[in-house]
């Protein structure tokens, strides 16, 4: 009918989706992670996860050398 | 070199079903990507030419990265499929001693089963390795950067490292024993990767080999086995391979843009422990030392040298990111998308992405659409569904904030359909 609207193409799963996007954005970090994380660099929370690996493996060597 | 059926006594199944895929897709043209008949071709090379055709596909072997990617496996399975699905029992030959990869396909066809006896990697090592450690480097490449198959590549390399001490002592053995050592990286193997590397080490020539070698050892242990103690070893050995390189019939520039990439990792070393600063003083020293060089000034390889740029040039912008400093971060990326434009073409889509990400941080949608709209294109004619998923993602955001309703529903399908058959290109696009 003339003068009506015509109905959005956007599904309420494509409006889901939008509105985690703009969530993400808002939260930068977390999307330029998803970006990073898809052309297969390291993100943040990857750098976060190789420092603690790397402390709690040194902190079992401290506690090695103390038992020898 | 011979020919790979002449070279490859005992040919590797994957060989097998790639030789009678590559027919199959070359006689019946449109059916799948054309870039899976490119790159499935590589087995041509196997013996023979293989680094030279493949030389501008992502190698994830020497990639600083040392990580894991899976991209290549999701599109080898998705058109493989394509041309095997009205004839699955093609691969019943290979289903109970196929290697990773053809069990893997044969399984998605529903005409295998796993806890098969494998294809023994070490016989085809004990059988060429030897003679033409070359052609195991190239089909260890062939199966992660064609196939996608890490799980190959790991057996592959484990073999290499049980008969290394038969191996010669030249650069083609050391270039497969690098490789190994990468590949039982990503295959959380460390001592067995230690080992790949330590004799890498005595095989390969002095100058760049033993240079990217070590910085290759630093990455892997820093991403992978997160030992910043032997990153920081293997980075300083890298450091003494920089300043030697004149010493090895490099020009002096190559000394410094050694040197640069050097600083470049030890930032990132600087960033895992969070000092920005440090990071950021290095990174920009690193760039500094870089743009003062032109590849006149090198040895090294252009393309080489022109990806290393983009890599310095994206890590600025990162810093710039992690800093808050939008307007910095876009400034970089986009001179590491003019860069990548002139001379590294391949990192094009990845650095108009990073460009389009922070300008839809600043809301400027336009731009954004318009940086994102040319990467989609781009990988549209490549091999990696997960960065064109995340391209439209991004495509569709753009669209929906500046009202286009319609384009954004494009955007967000084929975001969804990870498109890597044959209707990829085909598919209407609603922008």
């Amino acid at each position: 009918m003339e003068g009506s609207s015509s109905p959005s193409p956007l599904t309420d799963e494509h409006r889901s989706e939008l509105k985690k996007m703009r969530g993400q954005l808002a939260e930068t970090s977390d999307f330029l992670n998803g970006l990073l994380q898809a052309w297969n660099h390291a993100g943040e929370q990857e750098y976060r996860d190789l420092k603690e690996t790397a402390e709690a493996a040194e902190a079992a060597r401290q506690a090695a050398e103390r038992i020898d | 070199m011979q020919s790979p059926e002449r070279a490859l006594a005992i040919r590797p199944p994957a060989l097998e079903v790639s030789a009678a895929l590559f027919d199959r897709a070359t006689t019946a043209p449109g059916r799948v990507h054309p870039r899976f008949v490119e790159i499935l071709g590589r087995f041509r090379g196997i013996g023979e030419d293989y680094f030279s055709l493949a030389r501008r596909d992502p190698g994830y072997l020497t990639d600083l990265r040392a990580k894991r990617h899976d991209e290549p496996r999701h599109f080898f399975a998705a058109n493989a499929q394509l041309l095997l699905k009205d004839d699955p029992e093609f691969l019943l030959g290979f289903a109970t001693c196929g290697d990773a990869c053809t069990e893997d396909l044969a399984m998605r066809l529903g005409v295998g089963s796993p806890g098969h006896p494998r294809f023994d990697q070490r016989a085809m090592v004990r059988s060429i390795g030897v003679e033409s450690p070359a052609t195991v480097a190239h089909m260890m490449g062939f199966y992660v950067n064609s196939l996608g198959s890490w799980e190959d590549a790991v057996e592959l390399a484990s073999a290499v490292v049980e008969y290394a001490s038969a191996l010669p002592r030249n650069r083609d053995a050391g270039r497969l024993l690098e490789s190994s050592g990468q590949a039982l990286a990503v295959g959380a193997e460390d001592r067995r990767a230690r080992q790949a590397w330590d004799r890498a080490a005595v095989a390969l020539p002095p100058g760049y080999d033993r240079f990217f070698l070590s910085m290759r050892v630093a990455a892997a242990e820093l991403k992978r086995f997160a030992d910043f103690s032997r990153a920081e070893k293997a980075v300083r050995t890298a450091a003494e391979e920089a300043d030697a390189l004149a010493d090895h019939g490099h020009a002096p520039g190559d000394c410094q843009f050694a040197q640069a990439l050097v600083l470049n990792f030890q930032a990132l070393i600087d960033l895992i422990n969070d000092d920005l600063s440090s990071a950021g003083d290095r990174v920009e020293k690193a760039w500094g030392m870089i743009g003062e060089l032109s590849s006149a000034d090198l040895t090294l390889e252009p393309a080489t040298a022109n990806r290393y740029r983009v890599m310095v040039l994206e890590n600025r912008g990162l810093l710039s990111v992690r800093r808050g400093l939008w307007g910095d971060a876009y400034r970089v990326f986009a001179e590491a998308t003019a860069l990548a434009r002139a001379c590294a073409p391949d990192s094009l889509a990845e650095t108009l992405s990073l460009a389009a990400c922070v300008r839809l941080r600043e809301r400027k949608f336009a731009d954004a659409r318009q940086m994102l709209e040319e990467a989609a294109d781009l990988l549209a004619a490549d091999t990696r569904p997960g960065a064109y998923e995340s391209v439209c993602r991004m495509l569709a955001l753009a669209c929906d904030e500046q009202g286009d309703s319609d384009a954004a529903a494009g955007w967000l399908d084929r975001a969804r359909e990870h498109p890597t058959g044959p209707g990829w290109r085909g598919k209407d696009v609603r922008r």
